[in-house]
């Protein structure tokens, strides 16, 4: 397929509205009350290996809610060769579970064959432009579909970088024909991290290629800032979110939560703020919030990708 | 930027794996060997110099597998103590760094690095490492059973069903251990903490049924009788190998099999052929 016909595809998929992110924790509550959620992000990696209760889970949740798949081990800019076995497992579970879309990060994860399983940032130059577009195109061929990719929270700016990350997703969007995931929270932290001003980013963006947003909680550690995902989302970000909200015209948007997963209530009540959030834009107000205290500094939490079998034994 | 300090992409990542997954032990490849510095590939910003941009990194690589392993291997981490855990947990990510894209086999070696580097021991009543081998093991092969790839069968709940159509669930595992590691999982998972516990020969099985993990205590002649099942033999065809092998008379078997046929099927274990 062309890049054409993939961007076509990204233009037509649809807003389902306000998401949360799937936790094994939330499972039964889901299950039992069907809370009024419009739709669900699931990671990829949860589930494509499972043979026990997350699929079965998954599968009965994707009977229910539209879910969108999110990946974080795809390593789209690693110079590792790509990993197909990876990539037909991803496939096997979009074609069980039927995903609106199927998003990964702008990143890298590992070379040589290890994985550090963080999303480490990619140099940002003209050979990495190529070299990410090939692999785009290659991974959305073999898959069938476009595929949606996120800004990662970034801690550094490599010295030979000579694109600005705005500008890499636009070429990269242009190229490929894929969509964009605008994750406003990780637009804050990098901007903070790596001296730019994080309203010329989201203003800088092709708007119509992004299909999705991401919000989330971080901890600001005084001289840089960690993406936690942890807490509630502080009030820069929902200013900054509203921004990318009107120049969107309004998509997908996803609450993460990954570490301190709090219970489903109150997860939902967090997201729902979004809601609040767009009416009082609406109306010229601005919501306060307060940021939360912890003392986790983990970027890119991923220990509930681990399965946890504390709720899943009898004796 | 002077042409020296201008790599390839591969050559930048890496570096910057090196830099956290073996602490920077890294030259330049193909280079004359000088060590390249953080200020060489990374820029200081208006807060941090070049070398705390990359920290980040670190910390957070080390920060967050030790995290998965503590997740992974929880009861574990209770009987060693979070702080001999993580000595062992950080020695084993530096040898054993993660080379699958999915983390719930971030552990799979932990165990047999436990054996590598056991200490010596000169007392039966003080081999603690052994115990923490096996529950290492024990802790690890519950997780793969949980997402085993298994179509689950209804178990069957009436004993009014005859021998030649009952068969264990398909997700059916069976541990032999030296040390009650199963007794002290369980009481762990039930916030009961459990002490060191001594040397104890004990058989135990696992069923997933309905997707949940199921633990339960056997007699040494129910996991011999379960483990001939296991290997593909009929009820009729254990009975048969037990009389074959075992110091028992018919009498005395039947006796024992309508005993355990009962609990067997009252703990849900069987399902129909």
């Amino acid at each position: 397929m062309t890049p054409s016909a993939y961007q076509q595809q990204i233009r037509e998929l649809p807003n389902p509205g306000l998401g949360l992110g799937l936790r094994s924790k939330h499972f039964n509550h889901i299950l039992e009350q069907s809370p009024a959620v419009d739709w669900f992000e699931v990671i990829s990696e949860n589930f494509m290996d499972s043979g026990g209760r997350p699929r079965y889970v998954l599968r009965q949740i994707a009977e229910r809610y539209p879910v969108v798949m999110h990946g974080v081990s795809l390593s789209i800019g690693s110079t590792d060769p790509i990993n197909y076995d990876y990539l037909r497992k991803l496939k096997q579970l979009a074609a069980e579970v039927n995903p609106l879309w199927v998003s990964d990060h702008l990143c890298w994860t590992g070379i040589n064959g290890l994985n550090t399983h963080d999303l480490l940032p990619v140099l940002l130059t003209e050979e990495s432009l190529m070299h990410i577009c090939k692999r785009i195109d290659q991974v959305q061929d073999f898959l069938g579909r476009p595929v949606v990719f996120e800004n990662p929270s970034t801690y550094l700016t490599f010295c030979q970088s000579t694109i600005p990350e705005w500008d890499f997703l636009r070429y990269m969007a242009e190229e490929t024909g894929c969509g964009l995931l605008l994750d406003v929270n990780n637009v804050y932290v990098s901007s903070f991290n790596n001296d730019f001003d994080p309203i010329h980013y989201v203003r800088q963006l092709p708007h119509e290629r992004i299909v999705q947003m991401h919000i989330a909680g971080h901890q600001h550690c005084g001289k840089y800032i960690i993406d936690t995902h942890d807490r509630k989302v502080v009030d820069d970000v929902w200013e900054l979110f509203a921004l990318a909200w009107q120049l969107t015209g309004g998509v997908a948007t996803l609450l993460e939560w990954d570490a301190n997963i709090p219970d489903f209530d109150a997860y939902h009540a967090e997201l729902l703020k979004a809601r609040d959030f767009m009416q009082e834009f609406a109306q010229g107000q601005k919501l306060k919030n307060q940021q939360g205290n912890s003392l986790s500094t983990i970027s890119n939490p991923v220990s509930f990708l681990t399965t946890n079998l504390s709720y899943e034994i009898n004796g | 930027m002077p042409e020296e300090n201008v790599h390839s992409l591969n050559q930048v990542q890496n570096w910057m794996q090196a830099m956290l997954v073996t602490a920077g032990e890294h030259r330049t490849p193909g280079g004359t060997g000088d060590r390249l510095k953080p200020e060489d590939v990374i820029k200081a910003s208006s807060n941090l110099p070049a070398y705390q941009h990359l920290a980040i990194y670190q910390q957070s690589y080390v920060a967050r597998l030790r995290e998965c392993m503590r997740n992974q291997f929880s009861v574990l981490a209770y009987a060693l103590g979070n702080d001999l855990f993580q000595l062992f947990a950080d020695d084993y990510l530096e040898a054993y760094p993660s080379n699958s894209y999915t983390l719930n086999s971030l552990g799979s070696q932990f165990p047999h690095f436990l054996e590598q580097t056991r200490p010596e021991s000169d007392s039966e009543q003080e081999d603690w490492p052994s115990f923490m081998i096996e529950l290492a093991q024990f802790e690890y092969d519950l997780s793969v059973i949980f997402d085993e790839y298994a179509d689950e069968k209804e178990s069957i709940q009436s004993a009014a069903i005859s021998d030649d159509m009952l068969m264990s669930t398909p997700v059916f595992h069976l541990f032999h251990h030296r040390y009650p590691v199963c007794q002290y999982y369980l009481d762990f998972t039930q916030q009961r903490k459990p002490e060191l516990p001594f040397p104890k020969e004990n058989y135990w099985a696992v069923a997933r049924l309905n997707y949940r993990l199921k633990l339960f205590e056997l007699e040494p002649m129910q996991y011999v009788f379960l483990k001939s099942l296991k290997a593909g033999r009929s009820i009729q065809e254990t009975k048969q190998y037990f009389l074959d092998n075992h110091r028992i008379d018919p009498s005395q078997l039947e006796n024992a099999w309508g005993r355990w046929r009962k609990d067997f099927i009252a703990k849900g274990i069987f399902t129909r052929v």
